[in-house]
């Protein structure tokens, strides 16, 4: 019997977070199940979307920057000929037009032209804040303002299938790409505007989807299970921390 | 892996009509940074499908524009050449850096190269690269260009060693220092002597230590004495050498360094037989001695310095 006191909970745990939950959702129920208050996420998912998520636990939220700043992989669908003001099934359609006839050829061919580095410009439906208030509530007021193009890479874009009017694609990027904004400019450059229909992320990092075990199943392990399950900062961090 | 095709110019570029994954720089060392770039361009061309290729450039245009204080090179474009030929390229195109190319204006740059590469699909490039007449392109000013005529671009950030960017300037001030295994941390790969066996005086084995003369005459000089290497002999094999990189002082006979090089093992090599020289460790300056006997009794004590560092 060790006299020591209990080693605090640490590490890094990978979460495959469920549709219709916030990623700070997630934070919550994690720290119900621990009781741990020191619990945060590196890279948030929208509500919608599911995948991996990246939860620190302890002393693993100092790591937050390093594991935030990683590549990501995304698996989604884009349905054309349905534009929305979010950018994502989560909004008000704003406007629908027929899908032109269209090859997976030819859809392949225009998704090539996304690849490399770019500025992308956020969309208004974002957390992103300009004069401390968040750009999304600035657009449900009806209001658009001037956001700041940010750098982003998308080194891959591949198609994964297509049967008007969905469109199913695999994307790897940099942080903050806004998977819904590569979604509509797809659908513009089709000539009939597209919304993201789904996305699952699959990588965050060296993270894959494999990794991660469902929040619901993640609760319903006992404290010890979840402890085995929990990746030490070390293994965590980047090899080369710059 | 097949040997990358090589063109001598741009006009001249002849290659299946499959999309082309270009990196472009000068990439004089192909230290670990440059290799970051030409890595993502094999990656590019893996993922997508196409051919992956550099286009590199030479002279340095420091020849054109500071013709009195050129820019000295870590590599010859046949040291180049052999470095570059072990990445898995699938072509080279070792560009003429002309008076004419570099009035090239940006804007005008990425159409120029269009014109010899109608399939060219990606660029990958370092971010500090700057490109036309001038230097007045940037990764920047690339992105929007490359979006116009519809090709994608790949910058590579920079690469830190020991909280440090990697550049080549750093990498020429450690081998003129004599900071010999920094150096290669930086290169990720071991620094060489590549060259022909000369008919030597004989000084050498007069002395005792027979010794191999290799005609090799780089721009930057590695700090001048004598270093622990693997030399390759032409059957493949790898011999352990202590090579000296030097004036001779103590003989009084060279006006250029020479590079010498006495092997561990019994082995052998011809006048006419090419060599290449992997520099591992520094062992000390060169020095010039009071006498022969001196200079005789040190040479035996680089050869223990060096077996000891052979373990």
């Amino acid at each position: 019997m060790s006299l020591l006191p209990p080693k605090e909970m640490e590490g890094v745990l990978l979460v495959d977070k469920p549709k219709g939950l916030t990623s700070h959702d997630v934070v919550y129920h994690l720290r119900r199940k621990l009781q741990i208050k020191k619990i945060g996420h590196a890279g948030t998912l929208d509500p919608m979307a599911t995948g991996v998520l990246v939860m620190l636990i302890g002393k693993a939220t100092r790591i937050s920057q390093y594991l935030m700043s990683v590549d990501k992989v995304y698996e989604g669908e884009a349905t054309l000929g349905v534009v929305t003001d979010s950018q994502d099934a989560e909004g008000e359609v704003m406007s629908t037009q027929p899908v032109p006839e269209l090859t997976a050829a030819r859809v392949g061919e225009v998704m090539k032209g996304f690849l490399g580095d770019q500025y992308q410009t956020p969309p208004m439906h974002s957390a992103i804040k300009i004069g401390g208030v968040p750009l999304y509530k600035l657009a449900r007021k009806g209001e658009e303002v001037e956001r700041e193009p940010r750098f982003i890479r998308i080194a891959a874009f591949n198609l994964r299938s297509f049967a008007t009017p969905k469109i199913t694609f695999e994307l790897h990027c940099t942080k903050g790409t806004y998977v819904r904004t590569v979604a509509a400019d797809l659908g513009q450059k089709l000539d009939c505007g597209a919304h993201l229909s789904a996305l699952r992320r699959t990588g965050s990092g060296k993270f894959t989807i494999d990794q991660c075990m469902p929040l619901e199943q993640i609760e319903a392990l006992s404290l010890p299970e979840i402890q085995k399950r929990l990746i030490p900062i070390y293994e965590a961090a980047p090899s080369v921390a710059l | 892996m097949s040997a990358p095709r090589q063109f001598a110019d741009l006009d001249q570029v002849a290659l299946p009509p499959q999309p082309l994954h270009l990196a472009i720089g000068m990439f004089d060392g192909l230290h670990r940074g440059h290799q970051s770039v030409i890595n993502a361009a094999l990656g590019g061309a893996r993922r997508n499908g196409g051919l992956a290729g550099v286009l590199t450039f030479w002279p340095h245009p420091s020849v054109l524009f500071r013709p009195t204080a050129p820019t000295q090179m870590l590599m010859s474009p046949a040291m180049k050449r052999a470095v570059l030929g072990r990445l898995g390229l699938d072509f080279i195109i070792e560009q003429n850096f002309s008076p004419a190319l570099a009035q090239i204006a940006a804007e005008n740059f990425l159409p120029y190269l269009q014109r010899s590469l109608p399939q060219l699909a990606a660029i990958y490039v370092g971010e500090n690269w700057r490109f036309g007449r001038d230097r007045r392109g940037d990764v920047v000013q690339l992105i929007a260009a490359a979006k116009q005529v519809g090709l994608s671009v790949f910058s590579a950030p920079r690469l830190n060693h020991e909280g440090e960017p990697i550049s080549s300037s750093r990498i020429r001030e450690l081998l003129s220092q004599g900071e010999i295994a920094a150096a290669n941390a930086l290169l990720g790969y071991v620094y060489f002597a590549a060259g022909m066996v000369q008919p030597g005086r004989q000084l050498g084995r007069q002395l005792g230590f027979p010794t191999l003369n290799i005609a090799w005459v780089p721009e930057l000089q590695p700090r001048l004495g004598v270093y622990a290497v693997k030399v390759t002999l032409p059957s493949g094999q790898v011999v352990n050498g202590v090579a000296n990189y030097g004036l001779r002082p103590t003989v009084g006979l060279a006006t250029a360094p020479l590079l010498e090089v006495h092997l561990l093992e019994a082995a052998t090599a011809d006048a006419g037989d090419y060599l290449t020289v992997n520099w591992l460790q520094y062992l000390r300056p060169e020095q010039k001695f009071a006498d022969v006997d001196t200079l005789r009794a040190q040479i035996a004590l680089d050869r223990q310095k060096a077996m000891d560092f052979f373990g």
